[in-house]
């Protein structure tokens, strides 16, 4: 009987007691899909937010609602969107940041501190450097029959698996771009037509952006760091025989990548870094044919190479002109050769464009499909 | 004597000595420990394990002495009436300040990461409760749970794994780029969170077994959080720069915040939630040693009714440190008092008792 009293006492007053101080309902929530940051005018900041409505019914497929508001920091202007919507304004499925060019040649680190700082934030969330403002992309609204920052969000995604943009979120950007020794890369979006573009890459340099690489110089720049995706599919001219132009190039995928990167010091303190880059392709395209002929395939491996020694020679070039440290050759230095780096460290932006960069390159035809 | 109902098999034992070992401080060792050790923090927590041990070999040597008695209980054979049961006092009061301060960092870190809006006293009496829950048990009943919480252990270890998608080796080179000086200074700082292996002092003579087996036991999960430890500041140690590390205070956490499955979005909160029981379970083992001590000077060796009391005083302590000038405060009567009761006094007490000859088989 006193069990039964206890117990029934325990229910009651549990039932009382439902409910807690941190309950965040859905219901109550206006949930934010992208936010893009610009530069305004006066040098204030201009936030963008995507906030996705599902719609009650049915029927209805959901929408995009966006605001544009200024402010002085990422927190004030998200206060201010939040003053302007129903009901609360909530960051935790955000998927895409995106920053306008102009804003990214100044810090960026002020616009992610909220988002390290806040502990309901999405660290996973995608972020990229747009052409032009941000603001533009996001008034896209809808891409085809998907709304702009999902189409933004998978359109990356993809392009991350084709080994066309570096593969990066908001967390994994932040221990390289608090490290001295390395220097972290973003996609690059441009607006073409009423579509967006996502294949080159926005190299930085400490917390600024100060440059771009191109589709391929992009995908040149991954298979340097050892970071192929999935996919990887570059053509390339390979002869000038025929008339027709199609006829001049080969397309072949990249199934293997071996790179080997060797960070060597010489007596007078040039540092040179030797990059082997051994890739077994596959060619996928090649109106020319006669595949079958071996001295075909070796003369073919032979014109890659050197097409891909180029193309990795361009690339690295331009990261040195970008002082954009991609590839953590400071980081190798304060591991591996810390007096070294003791030295160069103070001015290591102007030392890393004295580094001598060796690529070699080394392309072999291992599949050439169905026909020869 | 210990009843029959109460005695403990050595491989619980073992489990005993590792839950209550492993508590708040794994979240903020990785951190601490590269701000002292730079890239040799994992070495510096191997180091701190080693010393951890020896103490667990002079508290072995000690309590061996007295096979059926608990710390409360010897004390007065080796140091006299008076003293002995000062000294006593003085212990429950180093095992209550230890648990008041565990659940108070626990509180300051749940606050920061989840329940950001809760207020601290519920978070505390929710936590307390399920404490009083199993600390009230006899030492059998707890050793059996504490058991099956170490399964919790492994799925941290899984769920750190997926962090190595992130990793990047050279961030830990230079290894000894701090000295080997600052390397043991690191080691000193890591006994802390290793803290734990006390709880020998207290449920020795529930063990089962020859005394070589027990030691074995103990050991054994001295070595088993040692390696854990290490390997959770290793991993830290190559997902973050040694430039954020000093920004991000709880590394384990923050490294899996960024992940996500197709079903859960955040694995942190998992890991978390893991988290809570271990520290759980820890604060259940100190606030039974309390108890216990509570309950051989007033309820003839009952702790069962002193619990509520002493968790009572863990409340308070824990709600007084809210400040951080008195979390500080804390920390350092905490450093003192653990080298005090931990190792020093034991050490003391066991050449005293070699000695004088004071033995009970």
């Amino acid at each position: 009987m006193k069990r039964i009293c206890f117990s029934s006492a325990v229910i009651f007053v549990l039932l009382l007691m439902a409910g807690c101080w941190d309950q965040d309902l859905l219901r109550n929530a206006r949930l934010l899909y992208g936010g893009g940051f610009d530069l305004a005018p006066d040098g204030q900041l201009l936030s963008t937010f995507v906030i996705r409505d599902m719609p009650t019914g049915e029927q209805q497929s959901p929408k995009n609602d966006i605001i544009h508001t200024v402010g002085n920091t990422p927190r004030e202007t998200r206060d201010k969107a939040d003053d302007q919507i129903s009901r609360l304004l909530r960051i935790y499925r955000n998927r895409i940041v995106l920053i306008g060019e102009e804003l990214a040649k100044q810090d960026i680190y002020p616009i992610l501190d909220i988002f390290y700082r806040d502990p309901k934030s999405a660290l996973n969330a995608r972020i990229g450097v747009v052409q032009g403002l941000a603001k533009d992309m996001f008034s896209l609204h809808k891409v085809g029959n998907v709304l702009i920052a999902e189409e933004i969000d998978e359109l990356i995604k993809s392009n991350e698996e084709a080994t066309a943009v570096p593969k990066v979120n908001i967390e994994t950007i932040y221990p390289v771009m608090m490290d001295p020794g390395e220097d972290f890369v973003l996609p690059y979006l441009t607006i073409k037509g009423d579509r967006v573009d996502a294949s080159r890459t926005a190299m930085f340099h400490k917390h600024q952006f100060t440059g771009t690489l191109s589709p391929d110089e992009s995908t040149m720049f991954l298979l340097l760091k050892d970071k192929k995706g999935k996919l990887t599919r570059l053509t390339k001219k390979v002869n000038q025989m025929g008339q027709q132009n199609a006829k001049h190039f080969v397309t072949f995928n990249i199934e293997k990548s071996k790179r080997k990167m060797q960070v060597l010091i010489q007596p007078d303190n040039q540092i040179t870094v030797r990059l082997d880059l051994k890739l077994k392709v596959s060619i996928v395209e090649y109106p020319r044919d006669r595949l079958s002929d071996k001295k075909m395939v070796a003369q073919l491996n032979r014109i890659l190479s050197k097409e891909m020694t180029d193309l990795g020679k361009k690339t690295l070039k331009k990261l040195q002109e970008a002082r954009c440290d991609g590839l953590g050759i400071g980081r190798q230095l304060m591991a591996f050769h810390p007096d070294v780096w003791e030295k160069q460290k103070k001015d290591w932006g102007s030392n890393y464009q004295k580094v001598r960069f060796v690529p070699v390159v080394q392309v072999e035809i291992t599949k050439k499909g169905n026909i020869n | 004597m210990i009843p029959e109902k109460n005695r403990i098999t050595q491989g619980q034992l073992m489990f005993f000595v590792m839950q209550s070992q492993v508590g708040v401080g794994i979240l903020s060792l990785p951190h601490k420990m590269q701000a002292i050790s730079k890239g040799a923090g994992w070495i510096s927590t191997l180091i701190a394990g080693l010393a951890v041990q020896v103490v667990i070999l002079i508290l072995w040597a000690l309590c061996r002495r007295f096979p059926s008695d608990t710390i409360f209980s010897f004390l007065p054979k080796i140091t006299g009436n008076l003293l002995g049961n000062l000294l006593g006092f003085a212990y429950i009061g180093y095992f209550l300040f230890f648990t008041g301060t565990l659940l108070s960092k626990f509180a300051d870190i749940t606050g920061k990461w989840v329940l950001l809006t809760t207020p601290r006293w519920a978070l505390l009496i929710l936590t307390l409760l399920t404490c009083i829950y199993l600390a009230k048990e006899n030492v059998r009943v707890m050793a059996r749970m504490f058991v099956i919480s170490s399964l919790t252990i492994i799925v941290m270890v899984i769920l750190s794994l997926f962090g190595y998608t992130n990793a990047n080796f050279s961030y830990m080179f230079p290894i000894l780029e701090a000295g080997w000086w600052k390397i043991i200074k690191g080691a000193n700082e890591a006994l802390f969170p290793l803290v734990g292996y006390e709880v020998l002092l207290v449920i020795y003579s529930f063990g089962e077994g020859k005394e070589g087996g027990k030691l074995k036991a103990a050991s054994l999960g001295n070595m088993v959080i040692t390696l854990f430890y290490a390997f959770e500041v290793f991993t830290c140690l190559v997902i973050f720069s040694p430039g954020v590390m000093p920004f991000v205070s709880e590394p384990p956490l923050y490294m899996l915040k960024g992940f996500s499955f197709q079903i859960i979005q955040r694995i942190d909160l998992i890991f978390f939630s893991l988290w809570i029981f271990i520290v759980g379970t820890a604060t259940s083992s100190w606030l039974y040693m309390s108890s216990a001590g509570f309950g051989h000077f007033f309820h003839r060796g009952d702790h069962k009714k002193a619990v509520l009391y002493a968790a009572l005083i863990v409340f308070i302590l824990a709600m007084i440190a809210q400040d951080p000038a008195i979390t500080d405060l804390y920390d350092r009567i905490l450093k003192t008092a653990h080298y005090t009761f931990a190792i020093g006094l034991p050490l003391i007490l066991l050449i005293f008792s070699y000695f004088s000859g004071t033995r009970r088989a």
